[in-house]
């Protein structure tokens, strides 16, 4: 090394050194972006407290160093006197809040500066405090509408009953539950820091998941709990007495739900039990402990002081909860008894038609309890955590899922489930068909009727008779008046993105028909294949055997008839649904080239029913089958037999090889009259029958949450779906189809 | 090529050795040795990993039979499962598929996922199903009739919701159904033991994760976990994994790519550890 470069050198390092000091010794990172610390130096020096912001920005650990210097240079270039301001509040800032939440009161700064001048640019800045206090505000609270999509599948999959998780009024009062649905705050901000929001908020769902699970709602502590003396005390101490009962059994099933319940408990800072409630404590540890023994504890507790409650732990309402099991005792009961008694017969073999009450009168010695019973009932401490175990005649049946669901929601109330409850049907009421029609036709007179021109006439079929009612309903088709075409528009517009991803999906479906090439096995020669093949061979090279061509194709050979719901109960955001779920569907199926027809049905009494017909098989998808999709209004009943045998009956005469009947509903078959219930299920039932008899397939798209306790009796166990969300309908449908057809 | 294969066995030679772990649910080993000899062919229904194949390897072995298995997939076609011409050296040379091996062999022939194939395969199951118990052969014009060892055992998951997919009545009245489901949750646990060698703590804890996971069937989840997926979660703690996490890649990520739903999932496996 030369000399002049040896003082150059020297000469370096003396520089950096000054910098240095000037900087403290935070790493090299400052002569990386030497140009811009001596422009943010040389800024700040030029006012006298220059050096003190100096300091303070030096007290910062290097990423925040980093980061504040990179903005006092960006606002700089707009405006020196700005990035001054900013530069003496940076480091107070970053005391207040994370990074993003300065960039944010930076930006609001300068968006002010930029608007309306230095002066309230500056103002911004100097309202740090305020600013601060607001985005902790906004930034602690977490939204349960956000989080809903995993606290309910937690909720389903812990198990037992299965519990809606939702929000209301009295739930930011404290989180509740009234034995179906667990409230919680519709916005959780007990916690200043986000994260422990999101942990306080599960915490609160699985809490109150667990009292419903480890009985504090069964009937018995509840009935007991409502004629204690001094109610508010009681329910506060028995509350508590439940929470440490549940814990306790968390502890030992749940370990890990226990030790996330404890972290937050910790968060609040534990104030040490008095030994009333110690004693109380152990006793509940106990792996027997009932809430019964809650509510026996609850006078030895009178009086003490209670415990700091948990942050998850809520609060309870004991009323609602009666009222909501009340009814569901009664429903619940009728329920199991109509399925069980359906259960023997038809799985377990049992004639049709052979009615309860010959059945008790021909054999006294067997009523319908002896034959069923639940095998391995728990004992009454580990109810909820098992599952009932069906038997009939003292052999295990499998037991179909939503039985299952029923025996488990009425053990959970009332620890085991009662001999009298598997006890079958037998609570028909007669059934009286000539009442039914001389009420029907009392509706109908006066009113013209509809055996004019044009109308066509079905069976129906009557459960209670065993028989068809010839020529019994009246059917119509009526045309539809067209609705507003902007609303296919906006509906293209407002699913832009799914629609791009539909298509795409469907396209991919088609893709798959082609002509194989260089197959070792197929219908035809591939003569190309062939020859090279050949001249190998002559070249004395080894021969391919992929010489054969073979079509590849998927049948699309299919005709699908929608059948949608036009019932009065979809008024409002289901017709919306309904009608969306078309639009996407019909662009989906001109990608697909599927034939298919779209028609609609409602109709009020036996002899007025309608059929709207919004795409006949031979019509094209033009602006007016568009118009009449938008046309759809909500009119009067479910009449659904009906109108299945008369689309089943279209939909068999087109030649496809796949015949699919897709009905979008709201819920049962009704109609006026004697069409509810049973008769309604049983003639629709009859009539998919008959439907899949002539080679149709039927598949059900309901929104009708309870669908799953009456669509596998109709349509089949596979052939339905429930959606849950009514806005999800649109994107569903068209995924379902799909799903159906490939 | 025959010198490359001659230390192998051919199919229809091999044997099962040892014992393969089986755990009945209830009389399904009965019914199935009692349609074995009365030559009816056998439907296994249930969902994925609830030990269907399991149970036909116990069956081959209990029944001393060799067994082939064929898993069908859609484009599976008749001439896979019977045989076709193949080009040898400038000429043409059948082989025997699948199903036609078995038949020659008298051997225990597994359908597994019957509805995934194509339709055409039903043209040589239907005659060898019933009492006639013969393969037709086309391209050979031969038919080939099925010694009394013979047995042919489909597996069919009802809980698919293609129509396309669906059974015909024709085909499935030709079998002796039996329903497989999952198992109680002490036998089940008894089985994530055996088959992963975890102790019975663990395998309790797998079956509870198991349980809630099919709690969501149809709540977010098309299909529950399976035994086989609690089994490979077992698997994977007894090579050190730690729990939670064997759990999350061997069950959680196997059900579902939807992130709540893994959220959801990954909350519910912590709160049993």
């Amino acid at each position: 090394m030369d000399p002049d470069s040896r003082w150059i050198l020297k000469e370096m390092v003396n520089q950096t050194t000054e910098r240095r000091l000037l900087f403290a010794d935070s790493g090299g990172w400052q002569t990386q972006n030497r140009a811009q610390w001596q422009r943010v130096q040389a800024l700040l020096l030029r006012h006298a407290d220059g050096s003190a912001v100096l300091e303070s920005i030096r007290s910062l650990d290097e990423a925040q160093q980093r980061f504040v210097v990179h903005w006092i240079d960006v606002v700089a270039r707009s405006d020196s006197e700005l990035a001054r301001v900013f530069a003496s509040r940076a480091a107070r800032a970053l005391t207040l809040m994370d990074s993003i939440g300065v960039e944010h009161w930076l930006i609001q700064a300068m968006d002010a500066y930029d608007k309306r001048g230095l002066g309230r640019g500056v103002a911004v800045l100097e309202e740090l405090d305020s600013f601060a206090a607001d985005y902790a505000e906004r930034h602690r609270q977490v939204r349960l509408d956000q989080q809903l999509a995993v606290l309910q599948p937690i909720v389903i999959g812990l198990g037992g009953r299965s519990l809606t998780v939702t929000t209301d009024e009295s739930a930011s009062n404290g989180a509740y539950t009234d034995s179906e649905s667990i409230f919680l705050p519709a916005t959780q901000r007990h916690f200043t820091d986000q994260a422990l929001n999101r942990q306080l908020l599960l915490a609160q769902a699985v809490f109150l998941w667990a009292q419903n699970y480890y009985g504090t709602w069964q009937q018995s502590p509840l009935e007991q709990l409502a004629v204690l003396p001094r109610p508010q005390e009681s329910q506060a101490i028995y509350a508590m007495l439940e929470r440490f009962r549940v814990e306790a059994r968390l502890a030992r099933d749940l370990p890990g739900l226990h030790r996330y319940l404890q972290e937050l408990q910790q968060q609040g800072g534990e104030t040490p039990l008095s030994p009333a409630w110690q004693q109380a404590r152990a006793r509940l540890d106990r792996d027997d402990a009932l809430a019964d023994d809650s509510i026996a504890l609850v006078e030895t507790l009178r009086g003490e002081a209670l415990p700091e409650a948990a942050p998850y732990q809520g609060t309870i309402h004991p009323e609602r909860v009666r009222q909501v099991l009340e009814k569901r005792l009664v429903r619940e009961r009728q329920q199991l008894q109509k399925s069980l008694s359906e259960l023997e017969q038809t799985v377990l073999g049992r004639p049709q038609g052979q009615p309860q009450a010959d059945d008790k009168k021909n054999n006294p010695g067997q009523a319908p309890g002896d034959r069923f019973s639940v095998s391995e009932t728990p004992a009454r401490a580990e109810a909820g955590r098992q599952q009932p175990q069906l038997e009939y005649r003292g052999r295990k049946v499998g037991t179909p899922a939503q039985v299952q669901g029923l025996l488990t929601s009425i053990q959970q109330d009332l620890g085991e489930v009662p001999e009298d409850y598997l006890a079958g049907g037998g609570n028909d009421t007669p059934y009286d068909a000539d009442a039914e029609e001389a009420r029907d036709r009392e509706y109908t007179s006066g009113e013209p009727l509809h055996y004019a021109e044009g109308a066509l006439s079905y069976p129906e079929w009557d459960y209670n008779r065993q028989r068809y009612r010839q020529d019994y309903c009246i059917l119509r088709e009526q045309p539809l008046k067209p609705g507003d075409p902007a609303f296919i528009h906006e509906t293209l517009q407002k699913y832009r993105g799914p629609l791009k991803s539909i298509r795409r999906s469907f396209e991919a479906v088609l893709g798959e028909d082609r002509l194989l090439r260089r197959q070792p096995d197929g219908d035809d020669i591939d003569i190309d294949a062939l020859i090279e093949a050949q001249a190998d061979r002559v070249r004395g090279e080894e021969m391919d055997d992929r010489v054969y061509s073979r079509h590849r194709r998927v049948d699309r050979d299919i005709a699908v008839m929608l059948m949608v719901d036009m019932s009065g109960s979809t008024r409002g955001w289901v017709n919306d649904a309904e009608r969306e779920s078309l639009v996407l569907l019909c662009e989906a199926l001109e990608t697909l080239g599927d034939r298919y027809a779209i028609y609609g049905f409602s109709g009020r009494t036996h002899t007025r029913c309608a059929i709207y017909p919004i795409k006949r098989f031979d019509e094209n998808y033009s602006q007016t089958v568009r118009e009449r999709i938008s046309g759809i209004k909500p009119q009067t009943y479910t009449r659904m037999g009906v109108a299945i045998r008369h689309l089943g009956g279209l939909l068999g005469q087109v030649p496809a090889r796949t015949k699919l009947l897709v009905t979008l509903s709201d819920g049962k078959p009704e109609d006026y009259g004697s069409y509810r219930g049973r008769y309604g299920i049983e003639d629709t039932r009859r009539a998919l029958i008959e439907a899949r008899r002539s080679g149709i397939h039927a598949f059900c798209i309901t929104i009708d949450q309870a669908g799953g306790d009456y669509l596998p009796h109709m349509y089949g166990p596979a052939n339905y779906a429930v959606i849950d969300q009514v806005s999800q309908l649109p994107l569903k449908v068209a995924d379902i189809y799909r799903r159906l057809t490939t | 090529m025959n010198a490359a294969v001659s230390d192998a066995l051919k199919i229809e030679e091999y044997r099962i050795q040892d014992e393969p772990y089986y755990e009945p649910l209830g009389d399904e080993v009965a019914v199935f040795e009692a349609a074995w000899r009365n030559q009816l062919p056998v439907l296994l229904k249930g969902p994925t990993g609830c030990g269907k194949t399991r149970f036909m390897e116990y069956m081959s072995w209990r029944l001393d039979r060799p067994m082939i298995t064929v898993s069908c997939h859609d484009d599976l076609t008749a001439s896979d499962l019977v045989g076709r011409y193949l080009v040898k050296g400038g000429e043409t040379v059948w082989v025997d598929g699948p199903l036609t091996r078995a038949v020659r062999a008298g051997s225990l022939c597994y359908l597994d996922e019957i509805v995934e194939a194509r339709k055409d395969t039903t043209v040589v199951i239907h005659p060898l199903c019933d009492d006639r118990r013969l393969l037709p052969i086309d391209k050979l014009g031969e038919v080939v009739p099925a010694p009394p060892e013979f047995s042919l055992t489909v597996s069919y998951n009802p809980g698919y919701q293609s129509v396309l997919k669906d059974m015909k009545q024709s085909t499935r009245q030709r079998f002796v159904a039996l329903e497989f489901g999952y198992p109680p949750a002490e036998l089940e646990a008894r089985v994530v033991m055996k088959e992963s060698g975890v102790d019975q703590a663990v395998a309790d804890r797998l079956v509870q994760i198991g349980h809630m996971t099919r709690n969501l069937k149809d709540n977010g989840l098309d299909e529950g976990a399976s035994t086989r997926l609690l089994v490979n979660a077992g698997k994977l703690m007894r090579t050190s994994v730690p729990e939670a996490s064997a759990c999350h890649s061997a069950i959680a990520e196997a059900l579902t790519d939807d992130p709540d739903m893994l959220a959801a999932i990954r909350e519910l496996i912590a709160s049993v550890y």
